[in-house]
């Protein structure tokens, strides 16, 4: 009986086991993973929004930064280790399959980031419940739809400006879609000015939570969507005659009423990049510089931002990448032909020595007046190694006191490099490099004797860097750490100014855009008790004494209406308003270098190829049809054409031309 | 015969189960009723579920009610007694005794002898033993009786693991192998997967890595699947397990049977898809106690050394690609005129001497230096007149003519061994102990293991203790019950990669300076990280529980109709620290890091199995089987915890927050899949002459989209006993014959849960520096129409004997093709998101296998010598990738190729002199398109390329396919000798075509490099470029890496002592052996200098700088042992 009663037991075990619903028991239980109904809550809706910002970062996350913004302009060329180097040379590695895929990249991320603006319009206009706290009342709703305009109108003007027309999608699709036929220049152009001039109405000139859209982003935006258009001649972009008055209307608004003002010191957007403390006595040791969180705290607070992306420095919050932009100007100041005294450290940054200024970028800051050259490129480095191992030593020869013998020719903290950013008309002897007591002094020109050719110690290893983007306090402490801290400079006042400057004169009111003009340049020149950079006495014929530099530092018609030798003008700009132009884009390389904007901004001008060429030296193959970027291969590829694959010829409609 | 399989495989569903029903409806009526109510109805789910459940209940009553039957059917008469012996008169122990019915059983014990109460004195009774022949031995009126058992000799009749059940071999209608513990445990492995290679044809197996602690990739007949995976079902006694089978004691193993086509791996529906490998575990029998012991220590030592250059070599390398690019002098300028020889001056620059870099001791005594000053920069060394050879050589290539260059003496520049200094010597214990024993009633089984590795690496070990126990319970002779449980505990440590970081060390750079400190960056250069103190620092540990159960239930209603329930657990535990140190080369300096990395992973299964084995007259013979089973698949939750900064290093991962930032990061996830299946299974044999098999399983996994989570998994299967045919017994040649035919279909839904149902990711953000602004975002569309990837396979096969057994052969062609692809395919992302799963795709694979046994020499004098052959060749290819018949050079799949290939520039040597010289073929060919002349990776000494397309540029398109990773076959031998109390075994594994790549030397003036043989003015070589100061990552260089990847290698020679009765008497055991064993100790491979087994196959870098490489290294091993049973 007890084995009946055992098969009983057993029996009725799995009968229980079996009267488990089949179908229950094989539903996915969502646990840690989210779908598409959490949109249907206002938390989701809110999720979503904030989704949309996160492809700004993008732009910062890697060498796509320099390699699609700042490479192959009259701004930069090569350093030594260079790698995306066809997107600077434009060499037939610059292709639609190419091995980087930044232009694929960039296509993934901008329409990803258009795809949540447009599915977070449409489901915010859909919600409807009075109770939510966040999204209760049309006011809410209508403040989120605008940041979500906003973003969708600059993601599509990225787009615009570098690959031309493209797909313009404002429904967010529920399921598969292949055929995206590109849209016109003009479309797209409307498209972008329609969403901006939307969403500045929704926005509130300034936000508790920094880094969302404002009405002063979306204006500036907008107000360079009207400049960029109405900057075309021989381009279709569908320019109107009122786009310059457009341009002025709303970036004038965003300096008028916005809460954004200029730094009173050009400097102070990048201060985390200078040196603190002082450097000591020949032959004793002081401290070398150091990065200060409290700085980069202050440049990331700047109001003179009007549009940045955020990066964290919390770990949890940051992304694989974060901002990466510090490491790709910097020189080798720290191995390969070695400066004695320097090793890497977190103030002078990871070199990857990918860019280097060009002759031009040097030559056109009046190095004595404008503050703005020292304070975007470093020119000294301060020795930060504690050994003396290698360090050339004082002799009874060169000993300025005879305690010194023996004793290190710089101490800890003292130059230890000097990068002299002289004229060939300055050029200095040799001679008189080798007596410096620097362990290695670099002239950008020097001749052996009064009568020689001058040379220069300036390479694509050794370089003045630009150090805007320097990052001395990153995620981590970890040794080689990558991932900065700082923002991503959208877009700053500064910048507003020079696009009103550039509508004026684009008008012909050269008087007026003067005026904004100089109101940076006023900024930019040495204040009065402002200590200048030595090499300004030293080796530039400038002098030293603590005066202001403003009057000499105004910018005058005569600079545009004449052939001013110190603008650089090519040799085919003739007339004032094609050198008006000209001047736009030097005054902007004095402003905004390397910030990220030039490629666009030459390719706007329709200057891309005569100012590469002529100024680039490393730009040998660029042809005028480099100022669109092709649309990547693995993009068209997987379009269709009335229910077919695309064959060779839609390809070949599809890409751009030359590519 | 394709379309024919083809036109079955479409009815088969239908078919198959008609068939059974007719078939079992004509016969007997009460099955019957199981049958049709068991037809599954996939369109309603809901009345599965309420049939299952009844036809359930009504079973158990059905059940109970035959119990007490039978339980009241007994009443022994007349008791019996006799003994059972073998061939030469000794007795065998646990021979099974029974009457003809099975309803009463005896097992012999120690002496051989048993005792039986039987019904009457004229009953039968029968007597089985394994290995032996059954004996029939009708009573008549005996009541002590002596039987002899004889050895059955033929080849086929061993027992083999088919799905649910054991099968003769030669009753097996599909394409199984197998294997015993005495092949595995020929060579000692740390786990299954390794000991499998080139031992079953079809079964591919590659090491991952021989890191202490890893093992193979397996693959049955080829690969299959875009994006599922493509590793087989492992089964371990009856019941499928999710997670590596490498945690297993090989030890442990009785048998490996390999289900390798579809009419055997059907019945495993949808986890069947990459074929099954079967595990039985060492069990008790009955009448029978042993306890054996067996234990091994191995020594092992790197198999190749990675050669790279040494000091002087390193050093003309550099001044090479210094002088390549101009700037070999004392400025580093192009300014300055360019030196070829080896000059004081420009040295004393290139290797430091200005800064008093640790480089220059190693280097300046190859000079004689009359002046040499820091300080005024002047540094005079003594030289030699120029020769007239040399001047006419600096001519020759437009240096500068000197007249005299620096005495240089290569022999004097010191150099350190670093790659000397970072591998080891190491050692392997290897100990298990198992007792085993039974009863009639009870067969127990518990066996013990300790293993520990000591890698050749520092740092590298990996140490597991394993606990395994079978019990089998039959309370009365209808009834049984069991359990198998199965506890293992490792713990490995992946630890540092010294030996690597070693091969990149400078010679010309030693680790520590004159005082005895450790030097991070022995050049100062702080690319080049000294790992030498990683072995103190770098931890990552990774430690296992995995805990392998099943408890089944087995009762026999009716003979031949049993009712089995198992219910099964596999779990796996892992945590894995990791610390970095500060003295690391991870952290350079700054403070430890650390994460600690928590996952908890189980699945279950329950299944309930009806069996009936019956006979029509006695010329039809039949087995029927019906299975209900539902599995939970993987329920696993992971929990990590990272920390920077740890304020002490002691701790390494157990106390993350005592850290200077006072910042723990953390991340979980939790994810889990179920499964719900039935299936039917028909077994037919006429005359044990014609076998048919027909099955049919229906799965449900939730993983699919709600809908489509449903399928049929159909298979048939026609076998020809051959031998049992009359006209068979009149020749005598073959001495067994076997002919088989499958079809089958499986499938494959290893996505990741939650794809299907429009999942979102979280994103990252923040507002100002330090609000978090996490928000959620779509990654894919909603996929309602996901369903199964199905793999088709047909399979012919033969099995024979010859010359009475003397020679085995099994030869197996088959061909699978598998459609409907889960792919993650790539859409414009001009919709939002950048991929979508679908169904879409084919790829097929064909193949052929072969192996073979024989008996070479079996003298009487004791000599035997016998030989074992695999051979297999398995084509795969790719059929459609997305429906439009074009190649995805995205994701390197080519139609008409298999998945893993290599793609790229085809080298043609390196550019000459005389290619840039009129009539030359840069001067006259590349150089006269484009702006090819003006591109310097056209020049002499360059990496020269095939223009493929003819266009005369090279770029993208002049890529080709120029080989596959998967080998075109692979074989073993192996050969084992037999003399007296002497064994000699060998085995030599070959593997034939597919390619691996070798790495990139880094000629480039900074790094050290691989010993190879670059191109320089005077030396034209073809094999490597010029190196040359700006670019470590020279253009086309991926071309250079290709290499054939055939070899051939010993994987073992093993001599074998077995002591002698005498001596064993004298000990009180039953046999006991002495081993050595030289593992691995020869490699046949000349296409590198690396073992291609150590390299896994990459073909595309998500850095530009990514370089192919071996990412451990193999080694050979001498093991001294022994195996000792009582």
């Amino acid at each position: 009986m007890k084995s009946i009663f055992k098969i009983t037991i057993l029996a009725g075990v799995c009968s229980v086991f079996l009267l488990v619903s089949c179908k229950k028991f094989i539903k996915e239980e969502l646990v840690t993973q989210l779908t598409e109904d959490y949109y249907k809550t206002d938390q989701g809706l809110e999720d979503l929004v904030k989704s949309a910002y996160v492809p700004l970062k993008w732009k910062y996350e890697g060498e796509q930064s320099y390699a699609l913004f700042n490479f192959g302009v009259d701004e930069f060329r090569l350093g030594d280790q260079f790698n995306n180097e066809q997107f600077n040379r434009y060499n037939s590695n610059l292709n639609s399959n190419g091995p980087d895929g930044f232009v694929n990249a960039l296509w993934i991320q901008s329409y990803a980031a258009i795809n949540r603006c447009n599915l977070g319009i449409t489901k915010i206009t859909e919600y409807n419940n009075p109770t939510s706290r966040v999204l209760g009342t049309a006011v809410q709703k209508n403040l989120r739809i605008a940041e979500l305009k906003f973003l969708r109108g600059y993601f599509y003007f990225q787009m615009v400006q570098q690959f031309g027309g493209v797909p313009i999608v404002t429904e967010s699709a529920t399921s598969l879609r292949t055929e995206f036929d590109r849209a016109s220049v003009a479309a797209v152009y409307n498209q972008i000015i329609g969403d901006f001039r939307a969403a500045g109405p929704g926005l509130p000139w300034s936000v508790t939570e920094k880094g969302r859209g404002t009405k002063a982003a979306a204006y500036h935006f907008l107000a360079k969507a009207y400049l960029t258009r109405g900057s075309a001649v021989a381009d279709a972009r569908g320019q109107k005659g009122t786009d310059m008055d457009s341009a002025i209307i709303f970036a004038d608004s965003v300096i008028k009423f916005g809460p954004h003002v200029l730094e009173s010191n050009f400097g102070n957007l990048w201060s985390v990049a200078y040196p603190n403390g002082s450097i000591p006595k020949a032959g004793f040791d002081g401290t070398p510089p150091a990065a200060d969180k409290a700085k980069l705290t202050s440049n990331n607070n700047s109001n003179e931002i009007v549009f940045a992306a955020q990066f964290s420095d919390n770990l949890a919050l940051a992304s694989a990448a974060n901002n990466q932009t510090h490491m790709f100007y910097a020189t080798q100041y720290d191995a390969g032909i070695a400066i004695p005294g320097m090793t890497r450290d977190f103030f002078n940054g990871r070199p990857f020595r990918r860019l280097r200024p060009t002759d031009y970028t040097i030559d056109i800051f009046d190095r004595v007046n404008d503050s703005r050259f020292f304070k975007t490129f470093q020119t000294a480095y301060y020795r930060n190694v504690s050994s003396n191992a290698g360090l050339p030593l004082f002799t009874a020869a060169d000993a300025p006191s005879p305690d010194l013998i023996g004793k290190p020719k710089v101490g800890i903290g003292d130059t230890s490099a000097l990068f002299i950013c002289n004229n060939p008309s300055q050029a200095i002897l040799t001679a008189d490099l080798a007596k410096m007591r620097f362990p290695r002094v670099y002239a950008r020109y020097k001749k052996t004797s009064p009568t020689a050719t001058p040379t220069s110690d300036f390479s694509d290893n050794k370089y003045l860097a630009m150090i805007k983007f320097n990052d001395g306090v990153r995620l981590t402490v970890t040794a080689n750490e990558a991932r900065g801290i700082k923002n991503g400079l959208l877009a700053r006042l500064a910048e507003t100014y020079l696009i009103i400057a550039e509508a004026y004169g684009r008008k012909g009111d050269y008087t007026t855009a003067l005026t904004y003009v100089n109101v940076l340049r006023s900024r930019a020149a040495y204040k009065s008790g402002e200590e200048k950079n030595p090499q300004n006495w030293m080796y530039l014929g400038g002098s030293n004494d603590l005066q202001s530099t403003s009057n000499a530092m105004q910018a005058s018609l005569t600079l545009f209406t004449t052939n001013a030798p110190s603008e650089l003008y090519p040799t085919t700009v003739t007339g004032t308003p094609d050198r008006f132009i000209h001047f736009m884009l030097n005054e902007r390389t004095r402003e905004l270098c390397g910030e990220l904007y030039r490629w666009e901004d030459l390719v706007r001008t329709e200057t891309l190829f005569d100012r590469t060429k002529l100024y680039n030296a490393d730009a040998t193959n660029i042809a005028p049809f480099h100022k669109l970027r092709p649309i990547p291969l693995p993009q068209i590829v997987s379009l269709t054409k009335n229910g077919q694959a695309f064959g060779p010829s839609d390809i070949q409609s599809y890409q751009n031309p030359g590519y | 015969m394709a379309c024919l399989f083809n036109e079955i495989l479409s009815i088969l569903a239908c078919f198959g189960q008609n068939q059974l029903n007719r078939t079992v409806q004509d016969e007997l009526p009460l099955a019957s009723f199981y049958f049709t109510s068991v037809e599954p109805k996939p369109q309603n789910t809901c009345y599965m579920k309420k049939k299952c459940a009844a036809i359930c209940s009504l079973s158990y009553v059905l059940l109970m009610l035959l119990g007490s039957f039978q339980l009241i059917a007994q009443t022994p008469v007349k008791k019996i007694t006799g003994k059972v012996l073998n061939e030469t008169q000794k007795p065998l122990v646990g021979a099974v005794v029974q009457t003809s019915d099975g309803k009463i059983k005896a097992i012999s014990t120690e002496d051989g002898s048993f005792a039986i109460s039987v019904p009457s004195a004229s009953t039968t009774v029968v007597v089985s033993y394994v290995g032996h022949l059954e004996q029939v031995v009708p009573l008549n009126g005996l009541t002590v009786i002596s039987v002899v058992m004889k050895v059955d000799d033929k080849g086929l009749d061993e027992v083999v693991v088919v799905g649910y059940g054991t099968r003769k071999k030669s009753d097996v209608t599909g394409a199984v192998a197998s294997i015993n513990s005495k092949v595995l445990q020929a060579i000692p492995t740390t786990n299954l997967s390794q000991a499998l290679q080139g031992r079953i044809a079809g079964v591919e197996s590659t090491p991952t890595s021989f890191k202490p602690g890893t093992g193979s990739k397996i693959r049955v007949r080829g690969n299959r699947s875009f994006n599922a995976t493509n590793d087989p079902l492992y089964v371990v006694d009856g019941m499928p397990v999710s997670y590596t089978i490498d945690d297993i004691n090989p030890m442990d193993i009785e048998t490996v049977d390999v289900l390798k086509d579809a009419s055997a791996t059907a019945i495993y529906g949808v986890r069947g898809a990459n074929g099954v490998i079967q595990i039985t575990t060492k069990k008790g029998k009955a009448g029978k106690f042993s306890v054996d012991y067996s234990g091994s220590v191995s020594f092992e030592n790197i198999l190749k050394n990675i050669p790279v250059f040494n000091a002087p070599q390193l050093a003309d390398s550099w001044r090479q690609a210094f002088s390549a690019d101009k700037v070999y002098n004392y400025a580093q300028a192009t300014s300055s005129p360019n030196l070829y020889f080896p000059d004081a001056q420009a040295d004393v620059k290139l290797f430091g001497g200005t800064t008093g870099n640790a480089m220059w001791e190693f280097i300046k005594d190859a000079y004689q230096f009359t002046t040499f000053d820091r300080l005024t920069n002047t540094y005079i060394a003594k030289k030699r007149a120029t020769t007239a050879e040399e001047k006419a050589l600096l001519a020759n290539l437009k240096f500068a003519v000197l007249d005299s260059v620096s005495e240089y003496d290569p022999t004097k520049v010191r150099g350190y061994d670093w790659q000397g200094n970072a591998v080891r010597q190491g050692i392997t214990q290897n100990h298990n102990l198992s007792i085993a024993g039974g009863s009639d009633k009870l067969k127990s089984n518990l066996s013990v293991g300790y293993f520990n590795q000591k890698g050749i690496e520092f740092g590298q070990d990996y140490k597991r203790y394993s606990v395994s126990n079978s019990n089998e319970f039959k309370p009365t002779n209808y009834l049984t019950f069991g359990t198998n449980i199965s506890y293992t505990n490792s713990t490995q440590n992946v630890g540092p990669n010294m030996y690597a970081n070693a091969s990149g060390m400078l010679p010309f750079t030693k680790p520590y300076d004159s005082l005895g400190n450790f030097l991070l960056y022995p050049n100062g250069d702080q690319q080049i990280i000294n790992a030498g103190n990683d072995v103190n620092t770098v931890f990552n540990e990774v430690k296992v529980d995995r805990i392998i159960g099943n408890i089944f239930a087995e009762v026999n209603l009716l003979k031949g109709l049993k009712f089995r329930s198992s219910f099964g657990i596999d779990t796996r535990n892992t945590r894995n620290g990791v610390f970095n140190g500060s003295l690391s080369s991870v952290r350079q300096g700054t403070l430890a890091n650390a994460s600690h990395t928590i996952s908890n992973s189980q699945s279950w299964i329950f299944s309930n199995l009806l069996s009936y084995n019956f006979k029509v007259k006695s010329d039809h013979n039949f087995n029927v089987g019906l299975l209900q089973e539902m599995q939970s698949l993987n329920k696993t939750d992971v929990m990590s915890m990272a920390a920077q900064n740890l304020i002490f290093e002691e701790q390494k991962w157990y106390s993350l927050n005592r850290n200077t930032l006072a910042t723990v990061t953390g991340s979980g996830s939790y994810t889990a899949q179920q499964l719900v299946s039935f299936m039917g299974r028909l077994e037919y044999a006429y005359k044990n002459k014609y076998l048919f098999t027909f099955s049919n399983r229906y799965d449900n996994s939730s993983v699919l989209s709600e809908g489509n989570q449903g399928a049929f998994f159909p298979s048939a299967a026609f076998a020809w006993r051959v031998d049992n045919e009359k006209f068979f017994s009149e020749q005598n040649i073959f001495s067994s014959a076997k002919v088989r035919v499958g079809i089958g279909r499986v499938g494959n839904s290893s996505i990741a849960p939650y794809q299907t149902n429009g999942p979102l990711d979280f994103t990252l953000y923040n507002w100002g520096n330090g609000t978090a602004a996490i928000g959620s975002a779509p990654t894919t569309f909603k996929t309602p129409n996901l369903s199964w990837e199905k793999t088709t396979t047909q399979n012919l096969g033969f099995e024979f004997g010859m010359l009475k057994g003397r020679i085995n052969a099994t030869l197996d062609f088959y061909q699978s093709s598998t459609t409907d692809e889960l792919q993650r395919v790539s859409i414009p992302a001009t919709n939002g998101v950048t991929f979508m799963y679908i169904n879409l795709g084919e790829i097929k694979n064909k193949g052929f296998e072969f192996s073979l046994n024989t008996v070479n020499i079996n003298s009487k004098s004791g000599f035997r010598w016998t030989t074992d052959f695999v051979f297999s060749r398995n084509k795969e290819s790719i059929v459609n990738i997305d429906g439009t018949g074009n190649n995805n050079l995205a994701n390197l799949l080519f139609i008409g190729q298999p998945l893993r290939v290599y793609y790229s520039y085809q080298a043609q040597g390196m550019y000459q002199f005389s290619d840039t010289a009129k009539g030359g073929y840069l001067k006259d060919y590349l150089w006269t398109k484009g702006t090819n002349a003006a591109n310097t990776a056209y020049r002499a000494g360059k990496i020269n390329v095939r223009d493929a397309n003819g266009d005369t540029l090279i770029d993208g398109n002049d890529k080709m396919i120029l080989g596959t990773d998967n080998p075109d076959w692979t074989g073993s031998i192996t050969n084992t000798l037999s003399y007296k109390n002497f064994d000699l075994n060998f085995m030599i594994y070959f593997r034939g075509g597919g390619m691996y790549r070798a790495p990139r030397p880094g000629l480039v003036g900074r790094y050290q490099s691989n010993s190879v043989n670059y191109w320089t003015p005077t030396n034209p070589s073809n094999e490597y470029q010029q190196p040359t100061r700006t670019s470590d990552v020279p253009t086309y260089w991926e071309a250079l890496t290709y290499r054939s990847g055939s070899f051939a290698r010993v994987r073992n020679i093993s001599l074998t002592y077995h002591l002698p009765q005498s001596v064993l008497k004298k000990l009180k055991a039953n046999a006991m052996s002495v081993y050595i064993n030289s593992l691995n100790p020869f490699l046949f491979h000349t296409q590198s200098d690396y073992d291609p087994e150590t390299i896994q196959y990459t073909e595309q870098f998500a850095a530009t700088t990514g370089n192919p490489g071996p990412n451990s290294y193999s080694f050979r091993s001498f093991v001294v042992g022994v195996r000792i049973g009582l």
